[in-house]
């Protein structure tokens, strides 16, 4: 029970100053927003297809995602608040899900406004056809997504080239999620007979409870020394 | 101060050894700290002192030795001792976008206090911070973010406070502030000190125990009622120039 | 120790050697040169073996990485380190050999559909991510603790990955000839395979070995210099 208090008193700071400084969320949804305007420049003139315009949707919540986990632990690194909060009697995986499940949170509002936004510039409407599957694929694909990097955003804010190193360790990691999520979302889109959409759901749900796992037993290495 | 000659002891360090990777940060730390004891660590920089705090505050764990505070295992019962003890570092663990009171508020319910409003209220009050409650912690100065951190170690009544080199970078006015508030605590209750510093007046001036931390070493043990400034000066330096010939 | 460790070294160097020209007589000279395929089908004999090895190296890599993690012993970290240098090695010899032999087959150098390819792909990223991070850490003892955790999420990302990537394909017509198929080997060919892939992971075994003992004599010289320089 103090276990998940804790996980939640976590969140609520990280929430707190989120709302006070606006830097992750500011810059993750910005970026969206115009790597959307570059697509837009770059096909002119081109058919998209539904197909085309989930990949790249998703290619882009990744990159924005990017940028939010590399943000993650500066506040906790900079002034040594990582210590502090490892000497408060709680267990060092609180640490953990309280950052990545602030994560998701992050990346599912980004995701939730930017959706209605790629519907608007590809008028496309079929991104909203099903509503409530969207959502499901979105927070498993971006549950994933955050499992995994916080993890590796715990390491790579201890290492010389920070921010350059996450992508370099994130993307390849997550290339299963990346195909499953596309594979999904362009099932809610266009009904694809060939997808079968209970095969990448499962792999999903299995991707992201292995690596909740792994990152449950292997935090307590990546802060403590 | 609260010194008790027959108290028990409330932190027995036995047999610590630390290694990172094949060097030895510590080797065969032994120590026995009573109620009310003032222990002042003294050591070059790299000699472990912060380790050495660091292990006990729980944030790293030994390779292999045990402590025990108050008849608890270190290894065994972690959560339990992070209760008994306060840490003060040369780093405040304080959050630069939230306000004092804020930071206070947080790290309390983070420890399950009842009441944590009115005790970051006292605390803020003690350490002289009550004008700056409502202010964001990155505008505040070396030695404000110092004072603040001691309010943050003390919140959750520690017996126990670790003072990692709690002077580096403050001015003199911030330095005399800082003491006043240590003194003030030595009087109040039956705190329990470890310090770490370099600075030998300073913590010779504190303690009722120094000791000598020399590449992860403890080199030399005493109390300090039975050693003269000077005498203990000449010791320290011995010690250290040794290990630099060496 | 000492000793025995160089008698097992040149053991190991003689072994691959000759089973090295072994393998490479059977395969250009004693086995037949494949109807459909032609001579291109030889690179089958390096290319597989390669990618076997690089596998068993990343093996190796996961296994040394939870040992490191359990006892934070320095030697296991030194053996992750080595064998994910050697494994990317094989790994790039199945990544260049794929290609060349996809130039004659499908007429293209790369063809995403393959999902062998893609496979070996993604994990030649992911141990390269590896060694980036290893570079990227000075202090000994926390680049072991970070290889070690990437070590062992790197790993556990490798069945989802091939998973993911054969399910990919699994609905849509493939259009390449399917590489390598097992039932179209006969006698001859079989025989220069094994010998091969006996060879191909006894010059691992070697490789891994040196590998290992130059990190250790590198670690010595450090701590040495670390020692000196006080």
């Amino acid at each position: 029970m103090k276990f998940f208090k804790s996980i939640i008193i976590l969140i609520k700071k990280d929430v707190k100053t989120e709302l006070r400084t606006k830097e992750i969320f500011t810059s993750m949804f910005l970026f969206v927003f115009l790597t959307l305007i570059i697509f837009n420049f770059a096909f002119i003139g081109k058919e998209i297809n539904q197909n085309l315009m989930v990949g790249i949707a998703w290619a882009i919540f990744l990159f924005a995602s990017v940028l939010g986990l590399s943000r993650s632990f500066i506040h906790e690194k900079d002034t040594g608040c990582l210590e502090g909060l490892m000497i408060t009697p709680t267990d060092r995986s609180v640490i953990y899900f309280g950052k990545a499940i602030g994560n998701l949170f992050f990346i599912l509002i980004v995701e939730a406004i930017s959706i209605p936004m790629f519907s608007l510039f590809f008028s496309e409407e079929s991104f909203l056809r099903s509503p409530l599957q969207l959502f499901g694929v979105l927070f498993l694909g971006s549950l994933g997504i955050s499992s995994v990097g916080t993890l590796l955003s715990a390491i790579t804010i201890n290492t010389k080239a920070r921010e350059l190193l996450l992508p370099i360790l994130l993307f390849p990691v997550i290339i299963p999620v990346l195909i499953s999520v596309v594979k999904l979302t362009i099932y809610l889109v266009t009904a694809d007979p060939f997808i079968n959409p209970n095969f990448w759901m499962n792999f999903l749900i299995v991707y992201d409870i292995i690596f909740l796992l792994i990152a449950f037993l292997t935090f307590e290495y990546v802060i403590e020394e | 101060m609260g010194k008790k000659p027959s108290s028990p002891p409330i932190i027995i360090i036995r047999n610590l050894n630390k290694e990172f990777g094949k060097k030895k940060a510590l080797i065969k730390i032994n120590l026995t700290l009573k109620e009310g004891d003032f222990l002042t660590i003294f050591g070059p920089n790299g000699a472990g002192k912060t380790t050495l705090i660091r292990i006990i505050s729980t944030i790293i764990s030994p390779t292999s030795g045990e402590i025990e505070i108050n008849n608890k295992k270190l290894s065994q019962d972690p959560l339990e001792i992070r209760q008994q003890i306060g840490l003060v570092s040369h780093n405040p663990f304080l959050y630069g976008d939230l306000t004092a009171y804020e930071n206070l508020l947080f790290y309390g319910e983070m420890f399950n206090l009842k009441r944590v409003k009115e005790r970051a209220d006292q605390l803020l009050k003690k350490v002289g911070l009550s004008h700056r409650k409502f202010d964001l912690v990155r505008t505040f100065s070396r030695g404000m973010l110092q004072r603040l951190s001691i309010a943050r170690a003390l919140l959750h009544n520690p017996s126990i406070l670790l003072l990692d080199e709690p002077y580096t970078g403050l001015d003199p006015l911030a330095t005399q502030i800082f003491d006043e508030i240590i003194n003030s605590l030595k009087k109040e209750r039956c705190h329990t000190f470890i310090m770490t510093s370099h600075d030998l007046e300073k913590g010779f001036l504190f303690s009722n125990r120094l000791a000598i931390l020399v590449d992860g070493n403890l080199v030399f043990e005493t109390d300090q009622k039975k050693i003269s400034p000077e005498n203990f000066k000449k010791i320290y330096w011995e010690k250290v120039k040794g290990d630099e010939i060496f | 120790m000492e000793k025995w460790n160089k008698k097992i070294d040149y053991f190991l160097f003689l072994l691959a050697f000759i089973s090295l020209l072994v393998a490479l007589y059977l395969t250009f000279i004693y086995s037949r040169i494949e109807k459909e395929m032609g001579i291109i089908q030889k690179i089958f004999y390096f290319h597989v073996p390669g990618a076997w090895v690089a596998f068993l190296a990343f093996f190796i890599v996961f296994i040394a990485s939870i040992l490191f993690l359990k006892n934070k012993d320095i030697k296991m970290d030194i053996i992750s380190h080595a064998s994910a240098e050697v494994g990317i090695y094989f790994c790039t010899i199945t990544l260049i050999t794929g290609p060349i032999w996809g130039r004659i087959a499908w007429g293209k150098w790369w063809d995403w559909l393959e999902p062998r390819l893609d496979t070996y792909l993604v994990l030649w990223a992911l141990y390269i991510g590896y060694l980036v991070l290893r570079n990227a850490v000075e202090d000994d003892f926390r680049r072991a603790r970070f290889a070690a955790v990437y070590g062992i999420v790197a790993f556990a990302d490798v069945p989802l990955v091939i998973i993911s990537i054969l399910f990919l394909r699994k609905f849509m017509p493939h259009p390449g000839p399917i590489i390598f198929s097992r039932g179209g080997l006969t006698p001859d060919m079989k025989l220069a395979f094994f010998v091969s892939l006996f060879a191909f992971t006894v010059l691992f075994i070697l490789l891994l070995r040196r590998r290992i003992f130059l990190l250790r004599i590198e670690e010595e010289i450090k701590n040495l210099k670390n020692k000196l320089g006080r």
